[in-house]
Order: structure tokens, then sequence, then C-alpha cells
């Protein structure tokens, strides 16, 4: 499917601000598939860093970028995900990431998991796993940890939910996964 | 030499007539909404010129007094509504149309409903609610917020409005995610 990137426009209300909007986005080289008051739909990927590029461009025509309040909320499971999931973090007892993030962000577990699936097309739970797993790879490659070591730094309940939660994400199993990754290394030193 | 012109709304709008003048090679004093001040009489030719550049971009010359009179108090309420600067609710709309057109209410009041067949009030609150709809589709405010800032008595009173306006409940309208704003002009 074709990516499409849907902006909130602020300060729009006529034909001549879409036509404005319009020469701007074309002339920075972004393609708009849609334009109406107050909304644009652009084609192609978009990036963080485009957001900021259609920002300044609109700027000096009195227009600014309305936040999405899902994407915001998205960003900021993210951001609380990777710092609970670090390594260092010093995990209480009976310790819920869906608890703690329905407390940080001060709104139910539900709409900001519902906000999240719709923005990020993927669940929070999947993604929390995904990234656990990435981080236990990192772990793995980088740390001479142990397992145990590092399901306990990560949270998991026991070396074998760890094991089993990996080998269901990569199709290895964890100590499989090291070897590799030594081997690989050995023999780029020795080559 | 002042020109009135209809459709202007907003800064862009300045902006593209600002260009037509420009390209037309007429040079101007200022350019408010609603109205440019030019530095010399244009030539017929010149004003023909100028009135196709800005019928391009929906804008249309007045020649007519009320017409004029009526874009007055028509760019008055847009930029009450729509404007920048925070508004005065206690000053009631007539005080403030009679304060900026130094005209009679009464005389302005029955010009509009004769010329637009719509009374101002009732162009008010279209404008107004069309701020609304701008407002829910930003999804920054809630609606007693959006309530306050536009000077509504109170959740209920903007509710009742906007679903006799539209048809719809603000929350509905929210949810449709189909956008069926209207140009402020085209109001």
């Amino acid at each position: 499917m074709e990516q499409q990137h849907r902006l909130v426009i602020k300060g729009m209300v006529c034909q001549r601000c879409i036509s404005t909007v319009k020469n701007v986005l074309d002339k920075a080289g972004f393609a708009t598939k849609d334009i109406q008051l107050g909304e644009i739909t652009l084609s192609g990927v978009f990036q963080a860093a485009d957001h900021l590029r259609v920002e300044e461009q609109l700027k000096p025509f009195g227009f600014s970028l309305v936040e999405d309040k899902r994407e915001k909320l998205a960003a900021q499971v993210k951001k609380l995900l990777k710092e609970v999931y670090s390594g260092d973090y010093d995990f209480p007892v009976y310790f819920r990431f869906p608890k703690l993030m329905a407390d940080k962000v001060g709104l139910e577990y539900d709409k900001i998991s519902a906000a999240f699936s719709d923005t990020e097309k993927i669940t929070v739970e999947q993604y929390l796993i995904e990234y656990r797993t990435e981080k236990v790879k990192e772990f793995l490659v980088y740390t001479g940890d142990t397992l145990a070591d590092i399901a306990y730094k990560l949270n998991f309940s026991s070396v074998a939910h760890l094991s089993r939660q990996f080998k269901a994400q990569t199709g290895l199993t964890p100590s499989h996964f090291r070897s590799i990754h030594q081997r690989k290394a050995t023999s780029s030193l020795q080559s | 030499m002042i020109l009135h012109i209809k459709s202007m709304v907003c800064d862009r709008c300045i902006m593209v007539v600002r260009q037509q003048l420009e390209s037309a090679g007429l040079p101007y004093k200022n350019i408010q909404l609603g109205q440019v001040e030019l530095n010399d009489e244009p030539s017929a030719e010149q004003r023909e010129i100028l009135a196709g550049k800005l019928k391009a971009h929906g804008f249309e010359l007045l020649d007519d007094k009320r017409s004029q009179v009526v874009e007055k108090i028509k760019t008055a309420i847009v930029s009450l509504i729509h404007g920048d600067q925070d508004q005065d609710f206690n000053l009631k709309l007539s005080a403030h149309l009679k304060e900026k057109l130094q005209l009679d209410y009464h005389y302005l009041s029955t010009l509009f409903s004769s010329v637009e067949g719509v009374t101002i009030e009732k162009y008010a609150i279209l404008q107004r609610i069309e701020k609304v709809k701008e407002l829910l589709l930003y999804d920054e405010k809630n609606l007693s917020e959006i309530a306050y800032s536009l000077g509504y008595s109170s959740v209920q009173h903007l509710s009742q409005q906007f679903k006799k306006i539209t048809g719809l409940t603000p929350s509905h309208f929210k949810e449709l995610k189909e956008n069926n704003r209207k140009p402020l002009d085209k109001i």
C-alpha cells in the first residue's frame, strides 16, 4: 500500500490558504495528495525531520502544525518503554508495564493502547515484546552477561521465559544466537 | 483612492492581493482586509486587469456602495471571531459594529439583511460555528474550553447552537473524521 501521512494545519480558513499551502509544499518537494481546510494528506514516506521542515516552511505564512494527540501519546509510551527496559531500571515487585504506563500518562490503559495501535499499527504488547527481544540481542552480543543476568535486568520472570520468548521471536535460542555472533566476531578478526 | 474587495478573510488573502497589485503594476499605500489604498486613481483599463487577476483568486472588486458596507460588516465580524486578538465578550456585536463602522446599527442591520438575506446576528452565529468546527478538528481543546474561548455562556448553549446549524452534535462531528469545514468567505 502507498504510504500516506495526514497533517493537521492550524490557521487555514479560505481558498487562498489552500493554494498558499499547496505552493509552499510543492516548492519544498512534498507530494500533496489532498488539501482541505485544516488538513493535508501527503503521499510518500514521511519522517520526523520532514515534520520539522513542513513546519518551518509554513510558519512565515502564519500556519502551524497541530500535534496529533494520539501520535504524541504513542511517542510517550515508546519513550517510557525505552527507559524501563534500558537494563538499569529498578523493577519493583509485581511490576506491570501497562499499570506504570497508565500512571505516568494519566489516562486509562485502554485509551493509550487504542491510540498506540492506531498510530503505530502494532499493539503495545507486541511492541514491548519486540523491543525487549532486541534488547536481549544487544546484551547477548555486547556484554558477557549470563542469561540469568539479562532476564533479571529486563524483568523476565525466569530464564525459561526469556528463552521461550526469544525463540518465538527469532527462531533461535539465546545461546545459539550468542554463539553465532561470537563466531562472526572472531572470524572477522582473523580475516 | 480606495478599492473595496470582496472575500478577503485572512493574512494569506492580503498576501495574494498584494501579489496581484504588484503584478498589475499598481503602487499602493496599504492593504487591509476588504480594502486597498492605491497611490493613484487607476485607469479603466488597469482596473479591468486588476479585477481579472483578483477574480482568478476568488476576489471581487466592489463598486456598489451598499455591497461595500456589507463587506465591511462581514470583515469586522470575521476579524472579531477568527482574529488573533482576544475578544471582549461584554461588548455586544451591535456596539462593536457601530464602533468599527461609525454607522447606525439599525441602518447596518436592515442593509445587511436586505442584501444578504440573513441577519447580521445569524451571520455571526454561522461564523462562530465555523470557528468551533476548526477548533474541534485541531483536537486541542475540549468542548468547554472552546465554549469559553468563544464567549458562549455554557457548553449546552454551544452544543445546541451547533446542532441547530450543522445537524450534528459537536462530538458526532468530531467522530465523523470528515472535513466539513467551509471557507470563511463562502459563509
